[in-house]
C-alpha cells in the first residue's frame, strides 16, 4: 500500500510537507500555550484562599522552557486572530444583556465539566470559559452575550487580572453545586426572589423541608436557601393583619400536626431543633443563604433555644416573662444583643430591623440606594465573588426584615452592603465552623415593596437586576472550592 | 340620742367600708400599672392579695388568673379555680377554663375531664358545646373540638347541628371532604344558603385535592339525590371550577331540566365554555339548545354561537403572522374544507331560520370571510358580500366590515377600480370610526400602488404617515419606502406590484415567474431586495421548499443590510421547521438569526423554538 506522499507528485509533496509542518507547529504552539496558561492557573488557584501573592504564578512562566517562549511568540502571530478562538468571555459589566442567566451559563457548563473561571472585578465579574461551541450555542439559545477570544487575548486578560496592581483576581468553578431551598409544602401568598432568580437562570434545585433537615439530608447539598421562614414559630407574625385568612389558618394547622408527627409539642420547639440542625449543616461545611426576616428570625430563634417567645396566639401559651432575659447570643451566627419584640401584634421580630417607621426621615424609593464594600479581590476572594456586580449602589427594597441594625451585629460577620451613612446593613457574610452564611435584607430587588399576595416578579423585565446578581453571586460561591464534608 | 349614736355608728362603717374599697381600688390600679409595664412579678403579688381579700370579686379573680397565665403559674391558677368551683360548681365557663388551663400546663388527659364536666352540667344546653368547644379550639386541638360538636349532635338528637362549625374545623384541618361532607348537611337543611356554602367550600377549591374532594363528594351526594336543584348547581359550579367542561355540561343540562329554566341554564353555559376556548363542548351544548328548545328566547344567539363555535375549532393559532395572512404550513385547504364547510352549513341555517336579523348579517358575513381567507372562493365570499349590502344594509356595523371585506375580494379578483370604489365608501362613511377609516385609505393607496400609480399612492400615504398612533402607519411607512426607494425604476417597480397582485391572487406561480424575471433582469437594483423576500413566500407557499431556502439565503448574502434579514433568517429555519421537517437545520437556522441579528425582535421567538426542539422544559 502506497503512502499518502507516495502517491503525490513532487511539487504537490513538497506543499504537503510544508503545510503540514505549519500545522504541526501551530499545534504544538497551541498545546505548549495551554500548558503554559494551566499551569500557570494551577500555581494560582493554590494559593487562592492562603494569604500569598501570585508571584508563585509568575515565577512557574519565568521557569517555562525556551521552547514555550518560542511557541508563544508563535502564538502571538497565528492566534491572535478570533478564527482561533481559544475560549469564550461573557462580560459581566454593562455589555452584557442577560446578566442573571450568564449565572445560569456557567451553572450549566460546571454541570457538562466544563471548568469556569470567574474573573472577579474583571469587567463586573466575568467569567471565562473554554471555547466549546456547544457552550457558544447554549449562550446564544439562552440569549447571553459573549465574546470568542483569542488565546493570545485570553493569556492576556488573565495576565491583567494576576496584576499585583489591578484589584482582580482568577477563581476556578469546578462543580455545579448542589442547591436546597428550604421551602413548605403548602402555597402561601408570597413568592421567593431566590427562587425567581434560581427559576430564571435555569439553576436546578430541590425543596426540603423539616422532615429532611431533621434526618440529615442536608448533608447532600453544597448551597441551602431559607424561604421566607420564620424559625422562631410565630408564623411570620402575620398574625394582626392575616390571622382570618385560609391561608394563614391553614399554615398553623399544617406546622402544628409537623410539629406533632416530629414528637415536639409546640412548632416553635420543632423550628429551634430546625434552626439548630442548619446551623450543624453550616458547621460541617454548607453554605448557608437567606433573605429578608429569614434571616434575623433563625438568629433569635438559635438565641431563644431555652425560652418561650412566643405569645398565645402562636403556641398556646404565654411567653416567659423574662425571655429577654434568657437569650444566649453566644448561640447566634451574625447578630447580638437584640431585644426580642413583645408585642405579638407588631409584624417585627426584633430591633435588628429598623422598619420604616422608625427610620429617620421618610423612606422614599427614589432615594433608597445601598452601597456595596469593595474588597480585595486577592486577600479577600470570598466577600470579592458576592459582591461582584457591575453596579456599586443598589436600589433598596423593604421586605418583613429590610436592613440589620449595624451595632447589633457581630465583629465576627463582615458587612458586604450598607446604607450609607446609617445605622442600616443590607447585605453581611460570615463563617461558622467549616461553612459560611450570607444574609441578605429586604424581600424582592426589583420590588420596593412587595406586598402579602403581590404577583412575582418577572425577571424577563429585570434581565440585568443588580440586585438579583447579587442573590446569584451566592450560588456559584461554593462552586469555587471543593469543601469537606461531615460524613 | 340613740338615733344619734346610730347614725355615727353608720356613718363609721360606711366610712370604714368605703375606706378599705378605696384601698382596694387603689392597689388594683397600681396592679394594673405594673401589669401594663410588663412587670407581671409584682402584679401578680397584689392581684393574690387583692383576690385573698375578696374572692368572690369577678375582676379580681381574672386579674390573678391573667398573671398566673402569663407567668406560666398554672398549677396555682388551677387552685384558685378549683376554689371558685366550691361555691360554682356547675360553671361552665369555670370549667372550661379549667380544661384550657390544664391544657396549657400540657395535661391534656385533664384538661379533657374538665371539659367533659362541664358538658354534663347541662348536656341539653346548645351553648354548653360552643364554649367547650371554642375553649378547646383556643388550646389547638381541632380534632376534640369537633368531637364536642358531634357528641352535641348525637345528645340534642340533631344531626344537621353545627355543620357550619365542623366544616369549618375540618377544611382548616385539611380533611376536605369531611368539610364538604359537613357543608352539603348544611345546605339539605337550609337550600337557601348555598351561596354561603359555595363560599365556604371556594376556601379551598383553589387547591387541586381541595377541589377533586370536594367534586367527589358532592358527586356521590347528587347520584343518590338527583333532584336537588341546589345540589345541581353546587355540582356545576365545581366542575367548571375545575374546568371539566363535558361533565358541567351534562350537569347544566340536569340543572337546565330541574329549574325549567327552558334553555337559560344551557345557553349561559355554552356561552362561558365559548368564551374559555372549550370549543367542543360548547358547541354541544349549543346543539342542545337549538333541539329541545327551538323556541327560546336565545335560540338565534345560539344558532350563531353554534356556527361561530365550529369555525374557531377549525382556525389555527398564528400570533406571529409571519407570512401574513398566508399559512404555508397548516393543513392543506382541501383538508379544511370539511369543517369549514360545517360552519358555513350552521351559518347558512341561521340565516334560514332567522332572516332579517343581525344574527343573519353577521353569518352572512362570517361565511364571506371564511370563504374568501379560507378557503379563498372567491366567488362565493362576492355573493356573500353581495347579499348583505342589498338585504342587511340597517346593520350599520355589519355592512361597514363587509365593504372593507368587499374591497379585498375585489383586488385577489382584479377588479381593482371597484376595489378602490368600496374602499372609498369605507373611508367617507359617517359611520365608520377613524381606525376603519384609516384601514379603508390604506388600502386605497395600496390599491393605486397594485394599478401602478405610485405617485398617487405615495400622496395618500403621507396622510396616514402624520399619524403615528395608527395601527396602520407601520404598513403605509413600509409601502412609502418601497415606493420611495425604487420610483426611478418606474417599470421594475410596476413589474413588482404585478407581482404583488399575482401573489393577492393566489397566482403563485405566475408570480414566481415575474419576479424571478425581475431579479434576473437587474441584479443590482434596489427592488430586488423586496422582491426576493415576497419570491421566498411563494416558493414556500408552493412548497418549493428548497427554492425558498435558496431565495431566503440568496437575500440575505446579497443584502445583509435589509430590514428583513432577520424575519426571513426566521422564515427560513420555519421551512426547515415545519417544511422540510429537519430539525438540526431548523436550529442551525434558528442559531444563525440568534447570532447575526441579536438586536432582531424575532430572537425570543428563535430562542423559543429552538428550545420547543430540543425538548427543553420550559
Amino acid at each position: 500500500m502506497k503512502n499518502k506522499n507516495q502517491m503525490l507528485n513532487s511539487s504537490q509533496a513538497d506543499k504537503y510537507r510544508t503545510t503540514k509542518f505549519f500545522s504541526l507547529l501551530l499545534l504544538y504552539a497551541r498545546s505548549s500555550t495551554l500548558i503554559a496558561l494551566r499551569s500557570l492557573l494551577t500555581a494560582h488557584n493554590s494559593s487562592l484562599y492562603a494569604i500569598g501573592s501570585p508571584l508563585t504564578a509568575h515565577s512557574s512562566l519565568l521557569k517555562a522552557p525556551r521552547s514555550l517562549l518560542i511557541a508563544l511568540c508563535f502564538l502571538l502571530l497565528a492566534l491572535s486572530s478570533p478564527l482561533f478562538a481559544q475560549k469564550i468571555l461573557i462580560p459581566m459589566d454593562l455589555k452584557q444583556s442577560e446578566h442573571l442567566k450568564a449565572y445560569g451559563i456557567a451553572y450549566w457548563s460546571l454541570t457538562k465539566g466544563i471548568e469556569v473561571d470567574w474573573l472577579l472585578n474583571y469587567r463586573g465579574g466575568s467569567f471565562m470559559i473554554d471555547n466549546h461551541q456547544l457552550v457558544a450555542s447554549e449562550c446564544l439559545v439562552r440569549g447571553v452575550n459573549f465574546e470568542k477570544i483569542s488565546a493570545a487575548t485570553a493569556s492576556q486578560i488573565y495576565a491583567d487580572v494576576l496584576d499585583d496592581n489591578n484589584n482582580q483576581d482568577v477563581v476556578r468553578l469546578e462543580k455545579a453545586p448542589k442547591v436546597a431551598v428550604y421551602v413548605p409544602p403548602n402555597v402561601l401568598p408570597w413568592d421567593d426572589a431566590v427562587v425567581l432568580a434560581m427559576e430564571y437562570a435555569e439553576i436546578p434545585y430541590e425543596k426540603v423541608w423539616d422532615d429532611e433537615v431533621l434526618k440529615g439530608k442536608l448533608l447532600e447539598y453544597d448551597w441551602l436557601h431559607l424561604h421566607h421562614e420564620d424559625f422562631t414559630g410565630q408564623y411570620g407574625k402575620f398574625y394582626s393583619s392575616f390571622s382570618t385568612a385560609p391561608w394563614y389558618i391553614e399554615q398553623q394547622v399544617l406546622y402544628e400536626k409537623k410539629a406533632k408527627e416530629l414528637g415536639y409539642r409546640k412548632v416553635s420547639e420543632l423550628k429551634k431543633a430546625v434552626a439548630r440542625e442548619i446551623k450543624e449543616y453550616i458547621a460541617s461545611g454548607g453554605f448557608l443563604f437567606a433573605m429578608c426576616s429569614a434571616t434575623d428570625a433563625f438568629d433569635i430563634a438559635l438565641a431563644a433555644e431555652n425560652t418561650d417567645i412566643c405569645d398565645v396566639m402562636y403556641d398556646g401559651d404565654p411567653p416567659d416573662a423574662n425571655f429577654q432575659k434568657m437569650l444566649d447570643y453566644s448561640k447566634c451566627l451574625a447578630f447580638e444583643n437584640f431585644t426580642v419584640e413583645r408585642n405579638p401584634m407588631r409584624y417585627e421580630y426584633s430591633d435588628i430591623d429598623i422598619p420604616p417607621s422608625d427610620m429617620a426621615g421618610f423612606v422614599n424609593q427614589e432615594t433608597d440606594y445601598f452601597t456595596l464594600f469593595e474588597f480585595s479581590a486577592k486577600y479577600d476572594p470570598v466577600p470579592t465573588m458576592l459582591t461582584q456586580n457591575h453596579a456599586n449602589i443598589i436600589k433598596g427594597f423593604m421586605g418583613q426584615t429590610t436592613n440589620f441594625k449595624k451595632s447589633l451585629i457581630k465583629k465576627t460577620t463582615t458587612i458586604l452592603a450598607e446604607k450609607e451613612g446609617t445605622e442600616e446593613v443590607r447585605y453581611i457574610h460570615g463563617n461558622y465552623g467549616r461553612g459560611t452564611f450570607t444574609w441578605y435584607g429586604g424581600h424582592d430587588p426589583e420590588d420596593f415593596q412587595h406586598a402579602v399576595g403581590d404577583p412575582p416578579t418577572d425577571l424577563h423585565l429585570h434581565k440585568n437586576s443588580p440586585g438579583y446578581r447579587l442573590i446569584l453571586n451566592n450560588i456559584l460561591f461554593p462552586a469555587a472550592k471543593k469543601k469537606q464534608q461531615k460524613t | 340620742m340613740k338615733k344619734i349614736f346610730l347614725i355615727i355608728l353608720i356613718f363609721t362603717s360606711l366610712c370604714g367600708i368605703f375606706a378599705q374599697v378605696r384601698n382596694l381600688d387603689n392597689k388594683f390600679r397600681m396592679a394594673q400599672v405594673y401589669e401594663s409595664s410588663g412587670d407581671w412579678d409584682n402584679a401578680v403579688k397584689i392581684y393574690e392579695e387583692l383576690y385573698a381579700a375578696d374572692s368572690l370579686n369577678v375582676v379580681f379573680f381574672d386579674a390573678l388568673m391573667r398573671g398566673y397565665d402569663q407567668l406560666k403559674r398554672y398549677s396555682d391558677a388551677i387552685k384558685i379555680i378549683n376554689t371558685q368551683l366550691k361555691f360554682r360548681p356547675k360553671d361552665v365557663g369555670l370549667l372550661s377554663q379549667l380544661g384550657k388551663t390544664y391544657a396549657r400546663a400540657n395535661e391534656k388527659d385533664k384538661a379533657l375531664n374538665a371539659w367533659m364536666s362541664a358538658l354534663d352540667v347541662d348536656s341539653r344546653n346548645i351553648n354548653s358545646y360552643y364554649i367547650v368547644a371554642n375553649a378547646m379550639v383556643e388550646s389547638r386541638m381541632l380534632d376534640n373540638a369537633i368531637k364536642v360538636y358531634e357528641k352535641g349532635r348525637s345528645v340534642l338528637n340533631d344531626k344537621f347541628l353545627f355543620a357550619a362549625d365542623i366544616g369549618y374545623l375540618y377544611s382548616i384541618s385539611m380533611n376536605y371532604e369531611e368539610a364538604t361532607r359537613q357543608y352539603l348537611l348544611l345546605l339539605k337543611q337550609n337550600p337557601a344558603q348555598l351561596s354561603f356554602i359555595q363560599s365556604r367550600i371556594s376556601i379551598y377549591t383553589g387547591k387541586a385535592d381541595g377541589l377533586n374532594s370536594a367534586t367527589s363528594i358532592i358527586e356521590a351526594a347528587y347520584k343518590t339525590d338527583t333532584d336537588n336543584p341546589q345540589l345541581i348547581q353546587l355540582l356545576a359550579w365545581l366542575y367548571m371550577e375545575g374546568k371539566k367542561y363535558d361533565k358541567a355540561f351534562s350537569i347544566f343540562k340536569t340543572l337546565d331540566e330541574k329549574t325549567k329554566a327552558g334553555g337559560r341554564e344551557i345557553f349561559n353555559f355554552a356561552e362561558r365554555a365559548f368564551r374559555d376556548k372549550a370549543y367542543p363542548t360548547a358547541a354541544k351544548a349549543y346543539e342542545e339548545l337549538i333541539g329541545k328548545y327551538p323556541k327560546s328566547i336565545n335560540i338565534a344567539a345560539s344558532e350563531f354561537g353554534y356556527a361561530r363555535t365550529l369555525e374557531e375549532a377549525a382556525v389555527e393559532d398564528d400570533t406571529l403572522k409571519l407570512f401574513g395572512d398566508l399559512k404555508p404550513f397548516t393543513i392543506k385547504s382541501s383538508d379544511l374544507k370539511p369543517s369549514y364547510k360545517s360552519a358555513i352549513d350552521a351559518f347558512n341555517q341561521v340565516i334560514t331560520n332567522h332572516p332579517q336579523t343581525e344574527f343573519a348579517a353577521r353569518s352572512l358575513y362570517r361565511i364571506a370571510f371564511i370563504q374568501f381567507y379560507t378557503l379563498f372562493d372567491l366567488t362565493n365570499a362576492a355573493e356573500a358580500l353581495s347579499r348583505i349590502e342589498k338585504k342587511f344594509s340597517n346593520f350599520i356595523p355589519v355592512l361597514l366590515d363587509a365593504a372593507y371585506l368587499s374591497g379585498q375580494v375585489f383586488i385577489s379578483q382584479g377588479e381593482l377600480e371597484k376595489a378602490a370604489e368600496k374602499f372609498r365608501w369605507l373611508a367617507e362613511s359617517r359611520f365608520a370610526q377613524s381606525d376603519i377609516r384609516e384601514k379603508a385609505n390604506f388600502a386605497i393607496a395600496e390599491t393605486d400602488f397594485l394599478r401602478g400609480n405610485f405617485k398617487d399612492a405615495q400622496q395618500k400615504l403621507q396622510n396616514l404617515l402624520a399619524n403615528p398612533n395608527s395601527d396602520i402607519t407601520n404598513d403605509a411607512i413600509a409601502l412609502n419606502v418601497v415606493i420611495q426607494e425604487n420610483l426611478t425604476n418606474e417599470n421594475l417597480l410596476k413589474d413588482f406590484s404585478k407581482g404583488i397582485l399575482l401573489k393577492r391572487q393566489r397566482q403563485f406561480s405566475k408570480a414566481a415567474e415575474v419576479f424571478e424575471q425581475l431579479t434576473t433582469k437587474q441584479p443590482d437594483a434596489d427592488i430586488v431586495e423586496n422582491t426576493l423576500v415576497v419570491l421566498g413566500d411563494v416558493y414556500t407557499m408552493m412548497q418549493q421548499y428548497e427554492k425558498a431556502i435558496f431565495t431566503y439565503e440568496r437575500l440575505i448574502e446579497k443584502f445583509p443590510d435589509n430590514v428583513f434579514a432577520d424575519k426571513s433568517q426566521l422564515k427560513l429555519a420555519a421551512v426547515y421547521q415545519w417544511g422540510l421537517k429537519n430539525s438540526v437545520k431548523a436550529i442551525e437556522a434558528y442559531q444563525k438569526l440568534l447570532e447575526k441579528y441579536p438586536g432582531s425582535v424575532y430572537v425570543n421567538e428563535a430562542r423559543r423554538r429552538i428550545r420547543e426542539i430540543r425538548g427543553d422544559i420550559l
